[in-house]
């Protein structure tokens, strides 16, 4: 099953945390993992998801949308391994780090 | 390089584990995952009754960076033990000998998918699937529990925080995102969190490594914090209804100044090793972010030792890596380098941590 529709990653800016918690608040987004806002030039943001039926302007804060994340999502899954490259005892995974 | 299926996560834990027979322990989860697949722990570490730090990765499904990071961390620590070398990310390098201390002075267990069947499903059919497959036990075609919504942390959130804290959570079977569950730990997933955790009270330190921010996050995420109204607890139901309403003076939720001043410490610590890689700033704060959440696995961890004083303290911590759920392989092999050296960097810290 896919989902019925694009959700799309969009920031939303307000200048304080009232205003960008406000603006939350009526967008009712998916959060992400968290709901972690950031320090963002002289105000505040935070990254969230929307379907895009309800992308939508609010009075508190700016709405840019980033990515059309399940766009993304799908195209990442040419990305998964499609086997068991570890199915052989003998086949040991390696780490990133350099060895040294 | 492609991104680890289920399968080939359980599969590289068995094969690290033959490979280097004196340097790990293989642990399998005792509950079943609702579509029957069985998770694994690698417990890495020579000796035994040292201070454990336990890795979480893959409690959400769509967050995919997590478990090959984690896989990456366990065969780069194996492999640099065995060979008697040091470890390098980007621009961040641990020697021999902090490698040695690691894998001989302490125990490193490493969950990398708690949660395989979301991840299944995220990666075969709908990229954006946060939770697990369980059905809901009702009925009503309703599928999935948010699995870092279901821990006995302040679970029930109707009754534990204010009606208008908008607390992270919810009580809808429906909710694509953050149902709770039908009860506190009803989810195999969660048990076996809860299983390692009882049964491995050399577990200090419990790192749950989500995406995307960045950030790291640390106790607690229940409420802002504060150290002088030590009554204003968790445990107290006197405070039912209060709770997670941001700057106001009706409750916060207790920590220790040196409970406080040991997570900022090692958050920092992570901070600095993630930063040294490629740049990249992973900001720490308070997992009390814009709202309140209830039923996740770091406040879990931290919050046992106060609900029973005869269980160990363990520091919870969220590491958000990365900016996308599922960035290109390129990009996820730089935060998989970050997310190794954040947790190498904790380990070798955590001995140093004041007592709790």
């Amino acid at each position: 099953m896919t989902p019925d529709e694009p959700v799309f990653r969009v920031r939303v800016e307000a200048a304080t945390l009232d205003d960008l918690r406000s603006a939350v608040d009526d967008l009712e987004p998916d959060l992400g993992c968290r709901a972690v806002a950031r320090a963002e030039g002289d105000g505040f943001a935070i990254d969230v998801y929307l379907p895009g039926s309800r992308l939508a302007t609010t009075r508190s804060a700016t709405v840019t949308v980033l990515a059309d994340e399940t766009e993304n999502g799908l195209a990442r899954q040419a990305e998964v391994g499609r086997d068991n490259r570890f199915a052989a005892r003998g086949e040991v995974p390696r780490g990133l780090g350099l060895k040294e | 390089m492609t991104y680890l299926n289920p399968a080939e996560v359980e599969s590289a834990l068995e094969n690290l584990a033959a490979a280097y027979p004196s340097a790990t322990e293989l642990i399998t989860c005792p509950n079943p995952t609702h579509e029957g697949r069985t998770t694994r722990v690698l417990r890495v570490g020579t000796r035994s009754g040292v201070d454990g730090l336990l890795l979480l990765g893959g409690v959400h499904a769509r967050e995919w960076v997590p478990p090959d990071a984690l896989v990456s961390l366990a065969a780069d620590l194996l492999e640099a033990h065995g060979l008697g070398t040091g470890l390098v990310y980007g621009g961040q390098r641990y020697t021999a000998d902090e490698v040695r201390h690691v894998v001989e002075g302490m125990a490193v267990y490493v969950f990398p998918c708690v949660n395989p069947d979301g991840r299944a499903h995220s990666q075969t059919a709908d990229p954006l699937w946060r939770k697990n497959r369980r059905p809901h036990p009702r009925g009503g075609g309703c599928v999935g529990v948010d699995v870092n919504r279901n821990f006995d942390f302040l679970w029930d959130h109707t009754a534990k925080f204010a009606p208008d804290s908008r607390v992270a959570t919810s009580a809808d079977p429906c909710d694509r995102q953050v149902y709770r569950g039908p009860s506190a730990a009803s989810e195999p997933e969660t048990r076996n969190v809860v299983w390692l955790l009882d049964t491995r009270p050399d577990i200090r330190v419990l790192v749950d490594v989500h995406s995307a921010v960045p950030v790291i996050l640390h106790a607690w995420g229940s409420d802002e914090n504060q150290s002088t109204r030590p009554e204003q607890t968790f445990l107290d139901p006197r405070f039912d209804g209060l709770r997670g309403r941001p700057r106001d003076s009706a409750y916060g939720e207790y920590i220790t100044p040196a409970d406080l001043g040991a997570v900022s410490a090692l958050s920092q610590r992570m901070r600095d090793a993630v930063k040294a890689v490629r740049g990249v700033d992973y900001p720490v704060e308070q997992a009390y972010g814009l709202y309140p959440t209830s039923g996740a696995s770091d406040d879990y961890a931290y919050s046992r030792h106060f609900a029973d004083p005869a269980k160990t303290k363990v520091h919870g911590f969220t590491i958000e890596c990365g900016r996308t759920f599922q960035p290109s392989w390129a990009e996820a092999e730089q935060v998989i380098r970050e997310v190794g050296s954040a947790a190498l960097a904790l380990a070798l810290a955590v001995p140093a941590a004041p007592p709790g």
